[in-house]
């Protein structure tokens, strides 16, 4: 019976933790699945198959990590999982970027020029090949510290750092090239 | 490159992410994922054994799943469907009561739902009537 009672208890500091989860980084997660799969319909499905599985993980949950180092780490392996499934690699889904920064007429030359840089920018980064892209994300969009993102996806920190460097080389000598 | 990079953060917010909104709709479907689970899953191992619905339900229930109790009738559409989906293979007893058995199609679910392939598990997604 107590056995049972704990059960439960538990079952119930779940429920709470999965609503906190949902509520604090559920933006943030959706997000950091667009960085990898690069279309909204599939972030959206694979943003609630990450916070399902999540739930079914808090069981195994050491303490050991942060509760949103632990999700992050869901997250970017169950997008990794997906970008290497059958299903995606038959098949291309990357939808178009689109890149909607307002414009309007009144909006001065300068203003227009830093519009397109941002737009060049975006999609720049966006084109990159996946171990560049996840790290210029997570360095810069997320602003994790590179101890950090070695921790999140259990990469050495001087092999984080070289990728970096190439990465943004990559993107200077992509973005030059037009 | 440092310093454009400074600006990413803005640029994607106004950009690729401006119509990307995590919303209550999805806080619900995923709820609701995880209650259709919760069910599921003991169902089919439960299933292992042939049973009829009174018996699943009673079993169910003394696994903590209350959600058949108020409406018993409810476990029948539940067996309805695994056996639409051939999960679940039935047969009638000389008690005049259908009795319901997990096959290898079924028990390949099972496992996959064991092991938390959330792939598979959407798959199943609508069988218990919610869904999208």
């Amino acid at each position: 019976m107590n056995d049972l009672l704990f059960a439960l208890v538990e079952q119930e500091e779940y429920e709470i933790l999965l609503e906190e989860a949902m509520n604090e980084y559920g933006q943030s997660i959706l997000q950091l699945v667009y960085s990898y799969v690069r279309n909204s319909t599939v972030s959206e499905d694979l943003t609630q198959e990450i916070f399902v599985k999540f739930y079914n993980s808090l069981p195994t949950y050491s303490k050991q990590s942060s509760l949103k180092t632990w999700l992050w780490r869901i997250a970017i392996n169950h997008c990794k999982d997906y970008l290497k499934s059958w299903y995606v690699r038959k098949m291309q889904f990357t939808e178009h970027i689109h890149t909607i920064f307002e414009s309007s007429k009144e909006m001065i030359e300068e203003e227009m020029v830093k519009k397109e840089e941002s737009e060049e920018l975006v999609q720049t980064v966006m084109s990159l090949p996946l171990k560049y892209r996840e790290l210029i994300y997570l360095h810069y969009f997320e602003e994790y510290t590179i101890k950090e993102i070695a921790e999140l996806l259990s990469i050495n920190s001087n092999t984080i750092k070289t990728r970096l460097r190439r990465g943004k080389e990559l993107l200077k000598q992509m973005i030059e090239e037009g | 490159m440092d310093e454009r990079l400074r600006h990413l953060k803005g640029s994607m917010k106004q950009s690729v992410f401006q119509n990307l909104k995590f919303t209550d709709k999805h806080k619900q479907a995923i709820k609701r994922q995880i209650k259709q689970e919760n069910i599921l899953l003991p169902a089919l191992q439960l299933l292992s054994v042939e049973k009829n619905g009174i018996e699943l339900v009673q079993k169910l229930r003394s696994r903590g799943i209350q959600e058949f109790d108020e409406q018993e009738g409810f476990v029948y559409i539940l067996l309805h469907q695994l056996e639409q989906k051939s999960y679940v293979t039935s047969r009638w007893k000389e008690d005049q009561k259908k009795y319901y058995q997990l096959n290898s199609k079924g028990k390949k679910v099972m496992k996959s739902l064991e092991n938390g392939s959330q792939r598979s598990a959407f798959v199943l997604q609508g069988l218990l009537g919610g869904g999208q």
